[in-house]
């Protein structure tokens, strides 16, 4: 079965029947976004990964009750939502979500990994005291590159609502930067 | 450091190599294989019936259709029975019922047994 050009509704068809590479196409189709938005939900990408996984099997077990010929990727994502919203009341540690620690590869000069270090702690900390829906709509339109309809699908939001918390969320960031460097030079 | 928020200052936390997505999709779909085999079953199970479906519909409309054209006709049906002959004739209590033209007394029919005696 080839899988490239199959829309999402036949897909579910053969889902439906036990079709495993039908199934995998979906999962590969949504994987990323879906990586994306539940690592909104959970502070680690392990924890994300299993959120994922779970909004994946509880796909797969609702697919009966699915309407085909509708649209695949807000259904699917209001599951993955629920899982990451139930998955954050269980465990109250994910209320906060950390710094990354890895390093860029390409930043060999000592300086400049400093200075990348602490530019990236200062968007960190921009980042972190954005309200949660701004940080999301920033996130993943502006750092993972989604589109503004398709961040709106993931979000359960309409388009005109990821635009105006992007453009809040950068105004913060924004303002929140040139506290930053204020303060550096004072 | 430049104030603005540009997008070359933020990276992608996102795994950008092939390999991890992969097998990230592998271990989702592998780990759904109970669920996936649970379909595969119910459809076996529905797929033989299926396959003779229009066959067993055509069959059933057959049918009902020979039993409307090949049916008694209406007018060697019997019609509906009267009270009398759905009563028991061993019964004369409802004889008494049925048999008189005005409402029997309930004494009468008490005692229609006995001929009116005690």
């Amino acid at each position: 079965m080839h899988v490239d050009n199959v829309s999402d509704g036949e897909l579910v068809i053969q889902a439906r029947r036990g079709n495993g590479e039908a199934f995998g196409a979906l999962v590969r189709r949504y994987l990323r976004p879906a990586l994306a938005v539940a690592w909104e939900f959970a502070p680690t990408r392990d924890d994300a990964e299993d959120l994922v996984q779970d909004a994946f099997h509880r796909a797969l077990r609702a697919l009966p009750s699915f309407d085909e010929n509708r649209p695949f990727r807000p259904w699917f994502f209001t599951i993955l939502r629920n899982v990451g919203r139930n998955a954050a009341e269980r465990h109250a540690r994910w209320t906060s979500i950390p710094v990354p620690d890895e390093m860029p590869a390409d930043a060999a000069d000592p300086e400049d990994m400093a200075h990348r270090a602490e530019l990236r702690e200062s968007i960190q900390q921009g980042l972190d005291i954005l309200p949660p829906m701004q940080r999301a709509c920033f996130r993943l339109c502006d750092i993972e590159g989604f589109e503004g309809n398709e961040v709106a699908d993931m979000l359960g939001v309409s388009a005109a609502t990821v635009r105006t918390h992007r453009h809040r969320a950068r105004a913060s960031l924004r303002d929140e930067l040139r506290h930053l460097k204020k303060d550096k030079e004072a | 450091m430049n104030d603005e928020p540009e997008r070359s200052q933020f990276e992608s936390r996102l795994p950008g190599d092939r390999a991890y997505w992969d097998d990230l999709a592998a271990r989702v779909v592998d780990s759904a294989e109970p669920i996936l085999r649970e379909y595969r079953e119910v459809q076996a199970w529905w797929q033989p019936l299926a396959k003779w479906s229009p066959a067993i519909g055509v069959a059933a409309a057959a049918a009902a259709l020979l039993v409307v054209v090949l049916g008694p006709p209406a007018a060697a049906r019997p019609g509906p029975a009267s009270l009398a002959e759905m009563l028991s004739p061993e019964d004369p209590v409802a004889q008494a019922v049925v048999s008189r033209a005005a409402v029997p007394d309930i004494s009468a029919m008490l005692l229609v047994e006995t001929g009116g005696q005690r």
